[in-house]
């Protein structure tokens, strides 16, 4: 009874793991001795444009491709950061290195900022507002005359070199903060933390509800994005010269990071580095095709048909394609191998898998009052609408109880007010005495609530592996660094997944499982968080009956184990077959409580559901 | 972690290559450029010019200007008897790309002189580009004084004066009025550019110096587009002088705005638009530019040694009558030919060294200039009168001796 | 109180111009859920149809209206059919990106088509004005203000009252129960663009008799449309009218009672606080899914 899964590492991977290193080790190697053998100025020239183009492109991709957040402010990080040295060095008298650390610090505060406005903004209202920020920043560059200069701009001191040298200071500098840059990417793309951004990308609401403190992450993010760039507007400033707002706080430079990023691929590594190396020589190439005075309307008619051209023809990027056509030949050889292997369930018994779950010193409360949860007085108002008037019921530890009740009667928004994904208008929640009404959902998490989805809520694009070790128990900085899937993430992913018996789909997408097998990957997900108190939004609806009868044994084990289980379930007879206590809410109301043979036999009970659908009696017998 | 893992190692091992063979291949063309020029070559002039963006309206007759020139100078025999070929880039007013485009003619085109670019904005980092690379750098555009402030030798502004200078004239002339005629308000508005906004404010010190007071005093970012409510101040405060620091389409849309209002300055002086002789009466009518002054370094009833010439010639070309943009990059490049002329070879910092000594004729007028490369003149002073932009001031350039003033109220 | 009602006037004008400038970005939006950067370079395109039939044959611009927007939203139409539409399955990025193409493109274009000095359409009513007392009244501004109201509420009539109007409102609010009940989504889609492309050449027509045109023109179009339709409320056509008068007062008040210099910012600044303080805008609806709900 192992746990027979999870393919070891096969020998390859080391071996194209070194090859990669190899190679980026290569066109390091490359890139540092270029200017000592060409000195050919214009290709240095490229060459710095290129690589602050990829280092803007990476750092885009922090948030842009991990975190599903497409910003067009980025270039906001360069203009501030050249615009702190410009100061600092011009207005000031400093000395270049400090400029350039004022920049570092500076470019933080931007995201810091950055991280405030957009709190509330998604998807296209988070482009919108990236823009607005972008444009701000250029006429406040404009306007705040005393700091900046106003439209005079900044001229920075001039450094007077050897001409064949006159480039080596920014392009070592450039090169060594690209280095770095993708180096923190890597890092970031490995370690929980990036995890646990891919998780925001998928799905945010669900990633704070499985512990993911998803505004800080995001703040996290940006500065670890913003600062790498403040950095290069440090060294820009000093390459351009000369730092004026219009130049600083240029919207065509934050849509060629975009359009490196897109061309490369979003979310890889290699796709922003890939993708600025192509388009920054391409802009100098359609700059030299054509000549005369219309030659700029020709440049900008070309380079707008390039751009469609890569947006249409290759949508996911160079390398997701590449990567895509590689796989399918990859899949063609391996199918036979990992297809059919477990023909027959391997599982492991639910109170085994419950145990190595658990975890042994979690700083949870010890209190051991009768009841886990004490909600009372819960009003919320939509509008017109009450879903909540003065609800109030207690979940007595270790129990499984279940809230029923007809059609809107406040079941989910209970729920939703309990585990924190919703605000009450008034009224308090307490877990093991302590108020937790207010506390952020994570906060929740961390606290001991788990919460299933009553259409189940899932990151789709990642593995089953990949749900099952993004849950956080606790946020500790410490933590963010480590890697994504250590060996006891593993282990509790494994036996988690164990416990409902899908440990064959270990590396599917969850997205391609069907709507049964997410619901039983959900549940186990939350289990990882090793929950005291489990809320599960209609655990039985829309899956078989064989996979029900599994649903029932796992509640069951789970009270066994000493969790509680709060259950909102419009099944009757499997509520009222594992419950031990059962609420009935009506209008938003607490009406009636007691054993399933109590409720039953309730006529007030009965009153309620009369004309619902769903008579409370149904099958029970 | 394997899966995954193996992927993004795929990845990265695809990228690398793909990045190396784009350095190598970056090494390959640049070893392969740049053969030494043999006696018998074109003489190559590089320059970039923001031919696409918000100033393209300016440098489109810029860029014919030092067209213009080259193909007169390949007429009469080219320059120390070789021909001279033009590379212009377009740098779409960007300053990455101009100083891209200047460091790839001289290190790439391997270009023999340079020319500068139309702004502020953009000949700020262009000289910057020029001067590391030991280059003469004579620009057409660009009277900002941080240009001047870098401490570079090789630069030369081919204007006959800065915005330093460009009060002169018009303060001149306001002193010239008698005490009783002389106005006692004016109101002052600019774009927020490096070389509007400290003309204005000269002009603003000037006034006030005379005595002058300063009712309104306002300015605007490039983006401003309607000005309205900014006439309709301006109207109110009721100045006798308005002082507009225009750079562009904006000098043409605060007159019609000042018209829509109904409010008519005895006096306005504006930069820049009022040299556009061609769109601007269009846009505020032909007959309501009487009266306007506006600075120039130079017009096309100009009567120095060779502007008529470049006028019939412009003209033929072009089909249009040039405007001093067009004058100043023609200008820009005669420094250059009449330097390289004199030195008889192309030694950069002998060029430099010759122009810091000497006076060179130009379509605009004798030019010589300080160790900054300022030119030691100033703008003319030129005024609509019959829908003619002439210069009244200084004495010696100018072509009547009659000022409108007051200016007269708009018509309909 | 002169003053105060003569700003309130300006402001008034101007936001009516912008209401209609902006209705086809609010409704690209709302229905098609894409940022249409090339919004702004549709309305300029307007604009300098209504300038060539002007010079050419000397057709008023407001008579040129009607053909601004059916030419401009033909264009519109196939630039939608041809490149917008196959970018979407890249999601916000790929539509953003291909709108951002297009719009770059464009610029080129105009350069080549009508070169890169500014144009004014010089109608002699332009550098005109009412006077009533002490309060002025631009003809122009006047004009175009009141032919953008009547294009509107020709727009709200098309929306409110016709199948059409009900099957975008439809495809608007639930794509997946559109299609469901019969309607077309993809045909809807592609009307829906232009008539929003219609309603930019529409507004260009007005917006070149008050402003020049250049081929860059488009950027301080897109900021303030961008902030209409933030303000109105993403998707929004009542809320865009009402979002455009604020936004037309306030940049009246800002540059008479502040200063000239900051008056660009006041459509960032209102992107930025409502998506801070209310994302759902004026008249937004709920539940969008582009917003955190806090």
């Amino acid at each position: 009874m192992s746990i027979a899964t999870a393919t070891p590492p096969t020998n390859a991977t080391p071996r194209r793991h070194w090859i990669a290193i190899a190679g980026a080790a290569l066109v390091i190697v490359l890139l540092a001795i270029g200017p000592l053998t060409w000195s050919d100025l214009y290709i240095q020239n490229v060459l710095i444009l290129i690589m602050l183009l990829a280092i803007m492109a990476s750092t885009w991709n922090v948030m842009g491709g991990f975190t599903g957040y497409i910003s067009l402010g980025h270039s906001a990080f360069l203009g501030v950061g050249a615009y702190t040295t410009a100061v600092l060095v011009v207005q000031l008298g400093m000395p270049w290195w400090a400029g350039i650390a004022a920049s570092a610090v500076t470019s933080a505060l931007l995201a810091g900022c950055f991280a405030l406005a957009t709190r509330r903004a998604r998807g296209h209202a988070y482009i919108i507002v990236t823009f607005a920020a972008l444009e701000l920043l250029k006429v406040l560059a404009m306007n705040l005359t005393a700091i900046t200069n106003g439209n005079h701009g900044l001229v920075m001191p001039f450094l007077r070199v050897d001409p064949e040298y006159q480039l080596w200071p920014y392009y070592f500098g450039t090169l060594a903060l690209l280095v770095l840059t993708v180096a923190l990417v890597i890092v970031i793309r490995r370690s929980k933390f990036g995890a646990g951004l891919l998780s925001i990308r998928e799905d945010e609401d669900k990633a704070a509800s499985v512990g993911i403190p998803t505004s800080r992450y995001k703040l996290i993010a940006l500065v670890l994005s913003g600062v790498p760039v403040g950095l290069a507007g440090g060294i820009y400033a000093y390459y351009i010269g000369f730092v004026e707002p219009r130049g600083m706080f240029l919207i065509a430079v934050s849509m060629q990071i975009v359009l490196a990023v897109l061309l490369g691929g979003r979310g890889t590594i290699v796709g922003p580095l890939l993708g600025a190396a192509i388009v920054e020589p391409l802009s100098q190439l359609t700059n030299s095709l054509v000549g005369g005075a219309d030659g700029g309307a020709w440049k900008l008619v070309i380079f707008g048909a390039i751009l469609l051209a890569v947006i249409l023809l290759l949508p996911r990027g160079i390398i997701p394609t590449i990567g895509g056509l590689l796989g399918r030949l990859r899949q063609r050889t391996d199918d036979a191998l990992t297809g059919r292997r477990f023909d027959d369930e391997e599982t492991l018994p639910i109170g085994e898998a419950l145990r190595r779950l658990a975890t042994s010193d979690h700083g949870r409360t010890h209190d051991r009052s009768p009841d886990i949860l004490v909600v009372a007085g819960l009003s919320k108002r939509y509008g017109g609408v009450t879903a909540l008037d003065g609800c109030s019921f207690a979940v007595p530890r270790g129990s499984i109880t279940a809230l029923i009740g007809p059609n809107g009667s406040g079941k989910t928004t209970a729920f939703n007010v309990i585990d924190g994904s919703q605000r009450a208008d008034d009224g308090t929640v307490r877990l093991n005495g302590e108020r937790i009404d207010g506390l952020s959902r994570w906060e929740h998490a961390y606290r001991g609530v788990g919460r299933t989805f009553q259409s189940t809520r899932l990151f789709p694009a990642l593995t089953v592996r990949e749900n099952l070790v993004a849950p956080l128990r606790e946020f500790r900085w410490s933590r963010l660094a480590s890697p994504a899937m250590s060996g006891v993430e593993r282990e509790r992913a494994e036996a988690a997944i164990a416990l409902v018996g899908l440990t064959r789909y270990l590396d599917v997408r969850a997205g391609d499982l069907s709507y049964g097998q997410q619901k039983l990957v959900e549940l186990a997900q939350v289990l990882v968080l090793d929950p005291d108190l489990v809320l599960l939004d209609e655990p039985a609806s829309g899956i078989n009956p064989a996979l029900i009868d599994r649903m029932t044994e796992i509640i069951l084990a789970l009270r066994d184990a000493g969790k509680t289980v709060l259950i909102v379930e419009h099944n009757m007879p499997f509520v009222l077959g594992c419950a031990d206590v059962v609420h009935v809410l009506a209008a938003g109301r607490l009406i009636a409580s007691g054993s399933p043979d109590d409720i039953r036999s309730n006529p007030v009970v009965l009153d309620a559901y009369l004309g619902d659908s769903e008579p409370v009696t149904g099958g029970a017998k | 972690m394997s899966l995954h893992h193996r992927r993004t190692s795929a990845r990265i091992l695809a990228g690398t290559t793909a990045l190396a063979a784009a350095a190598v291949l970056a090494g390959c063309t640049a070893g392969a450029s740049g053969n030494e020029s043999d006696t018998d070559d074109p003489i190559r002039i590089g320059a970039s010019l923001p031919l696409t963006g918000p100033v393209a309206d300016r440098s489109g007759p810029g860029y014919n200007g030092y067209e213009l020139w080259a193909e007169q100078v390949n007429e009469s025999g080219g320059l120390l008897g070789r021909p001279v070929e033009l590379v212009v880039l377009d740098d779409g007013f960007d300053q990455d790309q101009v100083v891209s485009n200047y460091t790839r003619l001289i290190s790439q085109d391997r270009v023999d002189l340079l020319l500068g670019t139309f702004s502020s904005a953009l000949n700020l980092p262009a000289s910057a580009v020029a001067e590391r690379n030991g280059m003469v750098y004579v620009e057409p555009s660009g009277g900002a004084q941080e240009i001047f402030e870098q401490g570079f030798t090789r630069l030369f502004f081919a204007q006959p004066g800065t915005s330093e200078t460009l009060p002169d004239r018009f303060l001149e002339w306001v002193e010239s009025l008698p005490e009783d005629e002389r106005p006692a308000t004016a109101a002052f508005l600019t774009q927020t550019d490096p070389n509007t906004e400290p003309a204005v404010q000269g002009i603003q010190d000037g006034l006030e110096a005379l005595g002058v007071e300063t009712v309104y005093d306002d300015s605007y970012p490039v983006e401003q587009t309607s000005f309205d409510a900014v006439a309709d101040a301006i109207g109110r405060a009721a100045p006798q002088v308005l002082i507009h620091g225009a750079v562009a389409e904006d000098g043409a849309s605060l007159v019609q705005a000042l018209q829509r209002v109904g409010f008519t300055p005895e006096v306005l002086f504006q930069t820049n638009a009022p040299t556009d002789t061609v769109n601007y009466p269009d846009s505020i009518g032909a007959e309501n530019t009487e009266g306007i002054f506006t600075p120039v370094s130079w017009t096309p009833s100009a009567q120095f040694p060779g502007s008529q010439e470049f006028v019939e010639a412009y003209e033929t070309k072009y089909g249009t009558t040039p405007n001093d943009d067009a004058s100043s990059s023609f200008a820009a490049a005669q420094i250059l030919q009449t330097a390289v002329e004199a030195v008889g070879e192309i030694d950069q910092d002998g060029i430099a060294e010759w122009l810091h000594a000497n006076t060179v004729e130009t379509i605009a007028g004798p030019m010589s200039w300080d160790e900054r490369g300022v030119p030691q003149g100033s703008l003319s002073l030129a005024q609509w009168q019959d829908g003619r932009l002439v210069i009244v001031l200084p004495e010696d350039a100018a072509e009547t001796s009659s000022v409108v003033y007051p200016k007269p109220a708009w018509v309909g | 109180m002169g003053l105060l009602l003569q700003t309130l006037v300006f402001g008034v004008l101007l936001g009516s111009v912008y209401a209609l400038a902006s209705s086809g970005l609010s409704l690209t939006y709302g229905v098609l859920r894409i940022v249409n950067l090339v919004h702004g370079s549709l309305l300029i395109a307007g604009g300098y149809v209504t300038y060539t039939l002007w010079s050419s044959i000397g057709l008023d611009p407001i008579a040129s209206v009607p053909l601004s927007a059916i030419t401009v939203g033909a264009l519109g139409g196939l630039l939608y059919l041809a490149f917008i539409r196959p970018a979407m399955p890249g999601g916000e990025g790929g539509t953003m990106m291909a709108t951002f193409a297009l719009m770059i493109a464009s610029q080129g274009a105009f350069a080549l088509i009508w070169g890169n000095t500014p144009l004014t359409v010089a109608v002699p009513y332009t550098r005109a004005s009412f006077t009533i007392g002490e309060l002025n009244i631009p003809e122009a501004q006047l004009y175009a203000a009141i032919v953008a109201v009547l294009v509107l509420v020709a727009l709200l009539l098309l929306l409110l009252r016709t199948g059409l109007g009900r099957a975008i409102r439809a495809a608007a609010a639930n794509p997946a129960g559109a299609r469901f009940v019969g309607i077309e989504v993809g045909r809807i889609n592609a009307l829906t663009y232009t008539i929003g492309a219609a309603t930019a050449g529409a507004g260009g027509a007005l917006v070149s008799l008050i402003y020049p045109l250049s081929p860059d023109a488009w950027a301080q179009w897109l900021g303030r449309g961008l902030a209409i339709v933030v303000l109105g409320g993403l998707g929004s056509l009542a809320g865009t009218f009402i979002a455009a008068l604020i936004l037309g007062i306030l940049e009246t008040f800002i540059t008479t009672y502040v200063s000239l210099s900051w008056t660009v910012v006041v459509p960032y600044l209102v992107i930025i606080v409502v998506l801070m303080v209310r994302p759902t805008g004026i008249l937004g609806q709920r539940g969008r899914t582009d917003v955190i709900h806090a």
